[in-house]
Parts: structure tokens; sequence; C-alpha cells
């Protein structure tokens, strides 16, 4: 879909030219300070293109040159992108998926506290996508690096972002936690399975709702949740399972901004 | 930049099809080199032609006697070849020094056998010609000519090429004699020619027999003949007691390129050092950038290099991921371009020990101890210099043309992300195209003021006049800038302010 997604990117990254406005990268305009700004940035737009004729050890080289990095940095990266086996290849005869890890491995040679990833999961099977979501999450926990994802992809991207951020006919709509994001109303609402669901009245008055065979929603903080479950247990109901409800990031998406010109 | 330009060289060598391009500029250097060590062999065996026999055409009287006299001449060919030996100097004589009747007077002898032969074995068919066999009997003495025959025999029998050579200074002296006799029967000019030519003749004659240059077909004879044969054409140039001055432009540069050769071939003559072949390790090393053919190749080698470095970047769309990297635009361009200007350097040397190498293994070793000779046009003096200075110079005064190409095929290249239409491009701009889609109508004094003619320095190389008047120094260092500017600053700009990736 064509919603300029990776010309942000390449807006963000310097690679074309604003008319207007300014880009901020760990403090520096990428404008006027562009080798401050991308310093401590790795990146990845579109395609995770290298040198085919290369291997991909030497492709990590090229890069360890422009960095002044040393070989155990690039041993290191490749160990953590799983490419041991196969670095001394040529990237002519990768698949598409040793190539976007040959490229995540690139991005991360400079030890950047910031990861943008164009469509990173573009081409890839569902082992690929699990493997490569697997390493993103690594790179925010071990690495302590904060990774921009743009993707048209919303379920794929549900599964290992921590923060959202809606643009819309070039403004933010919306910005926040996942969490937060996917919640339906300001005040939280939980799904309980009970063993029964006569008495509730008596318990929760009218603030409950039956949605199927002995199961309830409630609206309640979440610090109430153990009073709650308290409560039910007082009153001979079982409880078998809490679970907040949340919609899926799709739909929070639409409900967002109505479905149409999302960025 | 230095990282910058550390990768750009690691990718060049890292591609095979570099080493393919090398492996075929070898090729193509052996190939030719042992092509034209045949083509020089040939030279030497060019009188075997002579050896086959006429073709009688009896049309009249005088085919048939120019037949014979050709057969005649033939026949003493061989006879000397196989008598002495085919480079011997009593050849030499025979077939070089026309002027004098040593040949003549074993041709009239030839002659008298030849048409005995000849009248013997094709009677019958000069009759059914009616053709009067009187008419082909020759008009001087057999007796006579057999003697003269004998004298020139027993003169090369004798193997005393000296003796020979003062026998010719003798015949000069008389002619000169001859020629003052009948001065006023002929016009001055041609009187002024033909004393001079005889005077340089027994200039060169007398230098033969003290610097003991004996006639053969070796470097020597060869800078002895050039020598004679440049001042001919200098006496032409200042006939009439012209000076410098007074010579049209075309004609000063004549004079100035006879006096080069003059000088060059006394030194060869003096020193006895072959310094002018052309079939040497040592001449085709130091003139590799100048040559026609592995200088075009050079030429050809960095606009296949500037027309790509840039633009396979964007073809394999490798830009966008150089580009966010913490180096500036204008760092990534002239990191690359500057690379370049290492790739042109590695080149020349490339083709330097490539061609002395072929031509090691064809020419062998011997030329390598002789020094280069350069003319200095100023001062009308030879100078001696190492075969590396020599080639330094080559460098340096073709440098201006080849930062011309590597910047327009890496402008081009840049601004196109074309390689193949950067350097067709520039090829074509090298080649003059300028000449061949401007319209006639535009005088040609513009053009070679405008084209790329001017990129080659070596025109004034040690005070020597350009080709063409329209030409100067500072004009063509204008020029060539002119080129750097069109082509530097509009591609630069084009790469620092373009959108990369959008392609």
């Amino acid at each position: 879909m064509e919603h300029g997604k990776t010309t942000t990117i390449k807006l963000l990254l310097g690679l074309h030219k604003m008319d207007k406005g300014e880009v901020f990268i760990n403090g520096y305009s990428i404008k006027k300070n562009f080798e401050k700004a991308v310093e401590k940035v790795g990146a990845i737009i579109e395609n995770p293109e290298a040198y085919r004729y290369l291997s991909g050890y030497k492709n990590l080289k090229l890069v360890s040159n422009m960095y002044k990095t040393d070989e155990k940095r690039i041993d290191d990266v490749v160990k953590l992108v799983g490419l041991e086996n196969r670095i001394h290849d040529k990237v002519s005869k990768y698949s598409l998926g040793m190539k976007q890890r040959l490229g995540i491995a690139s991005a991360i040679l400079n030890n950047p506290n910031v990861l943008i990833l164009d469509e990173p999961t573009n081409g890839l099977d569902p082992e690929g996508i699990k493997e490569l979501r697997n390493i993103l999450i690594k790179l925010a926990k071990e690495e302590k690096m904060g990774i921009l994802v743009s993707s048209h992809n919303l379920s794929e991207l549900e599964n290992f972002c921590t923060r959202v951020c809606i643009i819309q006919n070039g403004k933010i709509v919306e910005e926040s936690e996942m969490e937060n994001f996917k919640s339906t109303e300001n005040i939280p609402r939980y799904i309980i399975e009970v063993s029964t669901t006569s008495g509730l009245e008596d318990i929760f008055e009218k603030d409950y709702e039956i949605i199927e065979n002995n199961k309830i929603r409630i609206s309640s903080v979440k610090e109430n949740i153990p009073k709650v479950i308290e409560k039910l247990k007082n009153n001979n109901i079982d409880v078998y399972e809490v679970k907040r409800e949340e919609i899926s990031l799709e739909d929070a998406f639409l409900k967002r901004t109505g479905g149409n010109k999302i960025v | 930049m230095f990282r910058l330009i550390k990768n750009e060289l690691i990718k060049i060598f890292s591609k095979k099809s570099t080493y393919i391009f090398m492996i075929v500029i070898l090729v193509l250097i052996f190939t030719t080199t042992k092509f034209e060590k045949n083509v020089s062999l040939e030279v030497y065996n060019q009188y075997a032609d002579i050896l086959r026999l006429s073709t009688y055409y009896f049309d009249d009287v005088e085919s048939i006697k120019s037949s014979i006299e050709t057969q005649a001449e033939k026949n003493i060919a061989k006879e000397i070849r196989e008598k002495y030996d085919e480079n011997s100097w009593q050849e030499y004589v025979i077939q070089n020094e026309m002027t004098y009747d040593f040949k003549s007077k074993l041709c009239q002898y030839e002659y008298i056998k030849v048409c005995k032969q000849f009248l013997k074995e094709n009677k019958d068919d000069i009759i059914s010609y009616n053709i009067d066999i009187n008419e082909l009997k020759p008009e001087y003495d057999e007796q006579k000519a057999k003697a003269e025959y004998d004298e020139v025999h027993n003169l090369f029998a004798s193997n005393d090429w000296k003796k020979v050579a003062k026998l010719m200074i003798e015949q000069e002296k008389e002619k000169i004699k001859i020629l003052e006799d009948n001065k006023n029967l002929i016009s001055k000019d041609n009187y002024y020619r033909e004393k001079t030519g005889r005077e340089n003749k027994i200039e060169e004659l007398e230098l033969r027999i003290n610097k003991d240059i004996k006639f053969g077909y070796d470097y020597l004879n060869y800078a002895l003949n050039e020598k004679s044969n440049s001042l001919i054409n200098l006496n032409d140039l200042l006939i009439d007691g012209k000076e410098y001055d007074d010579l049209e432009y075309v004609q000063k540069v004549d004079y100035q390129e006879t006096k080069e050769r003059i000088a060059k071939n006394d030194y060869v003559i003096n020193t006895k050092h072959d310094t002018q072949s052309e079939d040497t390790v040592r001449y085709r090393i130091a003139n590799v950038l100048n040559d026609g053919f592995t200088g075009l190749l050079v030429i050809f080698s960095i606009i296949a290099i500037s027309s790509s470095i840039m633009s396979s970047e964007f073809n394999k769309d490798t830009m966008k991921q150089l580009a966010i990297k913490p180096f500036s635009r204008t760092k990534i361009y002239f990191a690359k371009l500057i690379t370049c200007f290492i790739m042109t350097i590695l080149i020349c040397l490339f083709m330097i020990i490539a061609t002395g190498a072929a031509n090691l293994v064809f020419f062998g070793t011997k030329s390598l101890e002789n020094p280069m000779t350069v003319y200095n046009f100023t001062t009308n003096t030879l100078m001696e210099m190492g075969i590396f200075r020599y080639i330094g110079i080559q460098f340096l005064v073709n440098l201006p043309m080849y930062i011309s190409v590597i910047l327009i095929s890496f402008a081009l290249g840049t601004i196109f992300g074309s390689t193949s239409a950067a350097a067709i491009i520039t090829i074509l701009i090298y080649m003059g195209i300028g000449q061949i889609i401007l319209p006639s109508t535009v005088p040609g004094w513009i053009m070679n003021k405008l084209l790329t003619t001017n990129w080659n320095f070596s025109n004034y190389l040690f005070g020597k006049l350009p080709l063409d008047d329209y030409y100067s120094f500072s004009h063509s260092v204008i020029v060539c800038l002119v080129y750097y500017v069109l082509a530097l600053f509009p591609s630069l700009i084009f790469f620092k302010k373009g959108d990369i990736g959008s392609r």
C-alpha cells in the first residue's frame, strides 16, 4: 500500500530532502548535523541490499571500516542474527531471510541506540518472520535498542511492538503504549470465566455483562481485580480465568482513524 | 574519507570482473606484441618477393625490354643474396644505393644474358607478334659489360665496404663538378636541391666511414638515412635563403620536427645506442601511455571504472545504505572520485608492467640499457633521461586528459545512474563527436578552440609548437578547466541535493 511510510523513513534519514520541517535524532538535526545525527542509528530501508559479489562477512567488514569497529563486534552481531554458518558465503547465494538477517547485522554493527526498519517482514515466510521477531525482541532487551518499525502488516507488529504512533493526513493521531492503544475504553475491561452466573446481580448490581455461558465482562481498573475475585469467592463462585479484553491492533487502527488514509 | 576510499578500493578489487578485465588486457597486449614482432620480422623478409619471375607481355618492344630489365634486376638481387648474404653490406648497396652505378653495371651484363635466353625461348612468339628482334638486343657491348660486371664483383668480393664508400664519395664529387659546369642549363631551385643533396650524401658517407658504420640493415644505417633525409627536408624548407621566422606555421612545425629527428639520429650515430627503434622494450614501456593501442586501453579502463563507481551503487540499490552512514554526501562523492584517480594511477602501472612483460618475452632485455632521449625544442639540444622520469613526464602531460575523462564519465554516471550511458557518451566526447555533430558551417578554429584536442598537453612538451596555431598552452588550460567545472559542479550538486532511492 502506498501511504508514504518509506518516504517518511527516507525523510527521517536524510535520503529525501524536506521542503519544510526538521528531524532531530539523538538531539542532532539531520539537516544541519547529518553525520552526528546518524552516527548512532542503524537502518534498513525497503530491501536489505548488500554487495552481492561479496560475502556476508566482507559486507560487514566494509561497514565495520566505516565505524572503526573491531572484528569481535562483527562476530557478535553475526552470532546475534544467527548467520554464523553462512556468513562467508557470497550474498548472491543468500535467501531473502538471510539477506534480512545480514541487513540487521549490518545495521546494528555500530551499536546504535535507534534501529529503523522499513517493512522488515516483506517477503519473509512465517518461520522467517518468527525468527526476525525474536531477533528484534532480543535486540530491544539485550542491546537496549529503540526499534522503529514501519509496516502495513499490523497483526505482525502487534506481536513485538510496545509503542504505537498513528499518522493520518500528515498529523499524529495518537501515540501511546500498545496495551493502552488496543484498549477499547478509558477504563479497561476484563473477561472473567466463572463457575456460574447466578447471583451476580447481588455482587455487581448492574456493572457487568454476561457475554456467553459462564463468561462475564466488567469494567474496572487493574488494581480492583483482586477485590472482584475475592468477592466472587466469598459468594461461592469459582473463578477460572481473568483476561483483559483487547481488540486487535488492526481494529484499533480503524477505530482511531476511521479506516482511511492511514500512515 | 580515507575509510570510504579504502572501502571503494576493496569493492573494486573484490569484483571478479576486475580480474577478468585485467586478464583480457593482458591477453590483448601479449597478442598484439606477438603480432608486432611477426610484422617486424616480415620487413626483413620482404626482399623474397624480388626472386619471383617476371611475366613477359608481348604488346610492344618497350614492354618486353622493360620485362627483361626487371628480370635482370631480380637475377642480380638473387645472385648477390646467394653469393654474400641477404643482410650483407653488398646486398644493401645493391638495393639501397640506387644512385650509384654498381647495380647498373651488374644489370647491364645480366640484361644481355636474359635477353639472349628470352630470344631463344620465345623466337616463334616474337615472330608471330611481328616484333623486330634487333630492337630488343642491348645497345651496349657484351665484353665491356662483362668487364664492368667483374669489376663490381671483385670490389664486393674484397669485402672492403669503406673502399666502396670512398668510391661513392668520388662519384658524388664528380657529379657536383658536372652540375657546376652545367649550372646555367638548369633552374636555380633544381641546382640548389641537387647540390645540397649530393653534399649531404658526401657528408653521410664520410660520417659512415669515420664512425665505422658498415652498409646494412641495422639501426645505425637507419639513423644515417633518417639524418640524411631530414637534412634534405631542412634544406627544402630553408630554400632561397629563408630564415626560420620567414616560414609559415606548418613549416615551422615541420622545421622543429626535422631538427628533432636530426638531433636524435645524430645521438644514435655518435653513441651507437639504439634509442630510436620502436621495436624495443625500452621504447614500448616508455611510450605505453602515448601508444595508440595501450593508450586507448588506459582511457577505456578509466572510463569503465569512473562511469560505474557511482552508477552501480544506484543500480544495485546499495546507495541508500551508504548514504545513511555517518558521512556527508560530499565526502561520499569525493571518496569515489579520488578512488577513480587512484585507480587511474594503478591502471597506468598495470599497463606499463603488462607491456613490459609482453615485450620482454618477445623482444628481450637488451634495449633496457639504453637511455631515453628527449629533444628540447627551445634550446635545440638533446637530453638523456631515465625511463621512469620519462614515463612520469608522459603521465603528467596525459593527466589533464585523464582528469577530463574521469570527471565526465563520473559526472554522467552520477546524474544518469547508468554505466553504459555514461561510458558511451564519454567515449564519444573523447573521440571528438563534436566535430561530427556540429554543422559544417561552424569554422574549424571554433571547434579547435572548444574540443578535446586541447586535453593533450604533449603538444606543448619541451617547447614544442602545437600542431596548429589555433592552440596555445594557456588556452588549453582554460578549456580543460571549463570541462572540469562543467562536469564536477552539476554532478556534485545533483548528488548532494537529489533524493536517493527514488530512481
